[in-house]
């Protein structure tokens, strides 16, 4: 596993390269503790929310489950009206929660920087 | 300790950091504090060393739709204040064993993980422990894998390195704690022994005023607390010690393995699926399964109800390139869900000498042979027919449902399960891994042929009324079409 330091450098990678930045964070699915957070929003809980994605990804789990689908979940997005949310799982046990601002960055941005980053992180 | 709080909607859990003195249990808390927007309460200091605890608290992640408020509390390491250790030790969830591994300080460390293994595996549950080796960037620290191999005889015991004045590791062997941390809760849970209330003690003064009453209550707290501790603490080695013990070789550079024991409380990110997997685990763990070596390298434990299975190549040096391996299983197990039967982790444990092997785990379900065996003993050859019939159904359904899977699942009598309704085949053998090179699986005819040929032989010795048998199963493919499992098993009775 990654050390913290490299996890967070990780965080500052996608927080350069993402235009409208808001808060991200590296979270263990089994718990919902944060393993690196970087967050330019102090009223932003970043600890809760990522709390809370853990148990949607778990959620979406049961729910694929329960359809037989067969497949895994690579990402899942939320579109709020003045945010994006994504959620990109890096392996069974970890995910990345980034939040950024809809109107000063899209989703292709927000894909392309999560996936480059993400590619040495297991 | 833990306790679901139902009025505030929490999960409260004590995590100890324990530790001989100066071997940065304090430092490592005010990392922690710093990182997750806490600070560090400290009761009774005297010149920067702990008389009582260090306290910080911090409410983060979930648990089953309750906030888990973690009590993140340091003993004071100092000898003569052992008595208060031991108290804070008897309430944790969890144990961080915060060690000094510089080449001066490391043995000392050692004796105190000896001392504290022990009494946390004789709690029961048990209680997890996470050896956080500290002072990593100490030019003198000892290097990993001489940590690694003087943990060797102890069993599991989860590593993290760290450098508490950096912060670098903290957050790592804290997160690792609070999963060991959920595991015990489960298991309470699952007891009916998970407390449910107001916790005992609330806030750092609510502990102190505890400490001060049980150290000055001597028929309640002396006696009682400190000989239950004691008792604990002069546990001997447990069997998994003894079984666990690694044969070195004269020249010291062949290791054997170390045997496989089924631990629930190894480290998170070392099993999948992780929370199912993990009980499957709690489960197992009680049973006496030691898998052995087979002729063809492979090693393989089975007993009630369980089957463990490693390949003998499975075995890694390197944790990058054995975690990838794990994803990778995790990965065809996911795609191949629909065909497989539940009840199945992948694991990745300590094979000592800082090696893992990747283990399968699978409950063991009922296959097509007990319905086969079951048929072959009925006295109306009818009846045996009927029941010889469905079962070269099922395997031609099977045969024909596996062909859309991603890995060739072999489809034999031991390897599909009996057939349940609206869920299709199912596979209950060994996953045979994603590199396995199987021979093209037969079809058709060749299947029914391959699979049945012995049974009929056995039938046809065993039977005076085989020819009736024939003559029912003919008589059940009459009116089939051509090219199904009614007219190949009724080929290969008459060639049989």
């Amino acid at each position: 596993m990654a050390t913290e330091k490299q996890l967070i450098d990780v965080l500052d990678k996608i927080q350069a390269d993402v235009t409208g930045f808001i808060a991200a964070s590296l979270v263990d699915l089994d718990s919902g503790m944060t393993l690196a957070v970087k967050t330019l929003r102090p009223d932003f809980d970043l600890t809760a929310a990522s709390a809370y994605n853990s148990e949607l990804v778990k959620q979406k789990l049961k729910i694929m489950k329960t359809l037989g689908l067969t497949g895994t979940i690579e990402d899942m997005l939320i579109s709020l009206s003045d945010q994006i949310h994504i959620v990109k799982l890096l392996n069974p046990g970890t995910f990345l929660y980034l939040a950024v601002d809809k109107k000063q960055s899209n989703l292709a941005i927000v894909r392309t920087a999560v996936l480059r980053h993400l590619q040495n992180v297991n | 300790m833990a306790t679901i709080d139902d009025t505030r909607g929490t999960l409260v859990i004590r995590i100890v950091y324990d530790g001989p003195a100066l071997s940065g249990k304090t430092t490592s808390l005010g990392a922690l504090a710093r990182g997750v927007n806490s600070t560090v309460e400290c009761p009774d200091h005297t010149d920067g060393r702990t008389l009582f605890f260090d306290w910080v608290e911090y409410v983060g992640g979930l648990f089953e739709g309750r906030q888990i408020r973690c009590q993140i509390v340091s003993v004071p390491g100092q000898i003569e204040l052992g008595r208060r250790r031991k108290m804070l030790l008897e309430a944790a969830d969890a144990i961080v064993l915060v060690l000094d591994t510089r080449e001066h300080e490391w043995q000392f460390g050692l004796g105190w993980l000896k001392d504290v293994l022990p009494f946390a595996r004789a709690k029961t549950p048990p209680v997890g422990v996470v050896l956080q080796a500290n002072k990593r960037d100490a030019p003198d620290a000892v290097p990993k894998e001489e940590l690694r191999q003087a943990l060797l005889p102890m069993g599991p015991v989860p590593l993290v390195e760290s450098s508490a004045a950096s912060g670098d590791g903290i957050r790592e062997a804290f997160v690792l704690a609070v999963r060991v941390a959920l595991d015990r809760v489960r298991a309470l849970a699952a007891a009916g022994q998970l407390e449910v209330g107001r916790p005992a003690e609330e806030t750092p003064d609510a502990l102190l005023a505890r400490m001060h009453e049980m150290e000055t209550d001597q028929d309640f707290g002396e006696p009682r607390v400190m000989r239950v501790v004691e008792e604990m603490l002069g546990v001997e080695a447990e069997p998994w010690h003894r079984a666990g013990t690694v044969a070195v070789s004269a020249s010291g550079d062949a290791v054997e393995e170390r045997p496989f024991i089924p631990d629930p409380m190894m480290p998170g990110g070392m099993i999948w699926p992780p929370v199912d997997g993990r009980a499957l685990l709690h489960d197992v763990a009680s049973l006496e399964i030691r898998p052995a070596r087979t002729s063809r390298a492979d090693w393989l434990g089975a007993g009630s109800g369980f089957r463990f299975h490693s390949f003998g190549g499975a075995l890694y040096a390197d944790p990058h390139v054995a975690r990838n391996e794990l994803i990778e299983w995790a990965r065809l197990h996911a795609a191949n869900s629909q065909y497989l039967s539940a009840g199945r982790a992948v694991i990745l444990a300590d094979a000592g000498a800082g090696r893992l092997r990747l283990w399968q785990l699978v409950r063991t379900d009922a296959a097509l042979r007990e319905p086969l065996s079951l048929a072959l003993g009925l006295a109306d050859p009818a009846a045996v027919a009927q029941d010889l019939m469905s079962v070269a159904t099922e395997l031609a359904a099977a045969r024909e449902a596996f062909r859309a899977s991603s890995v060739a699942l072999p489809c034999t009598l031991w390897s599909v399960g009996q057939h349940r309704r609206s869920l299709g085949p199912t596979f209950v053998g060994l996953m045979p891994g994603p590199a396995s090179k199987l021979a093209p699986e037969p079809e058709g005819r060749p299947l029914i042929e391959r699979e049945l040929s012995p049974h009929l032989r056995e039938l046809r010795r065993s039977r005076v009324d085989y020819n009736e048998v024939v003559e029912h199963v003919q008589a059940l493919a009459e009116y089939a079409r051509y090219d199904t499992p009614a007219r190949w098993l009724s080929d290969v009775v008459l060639a049989t």
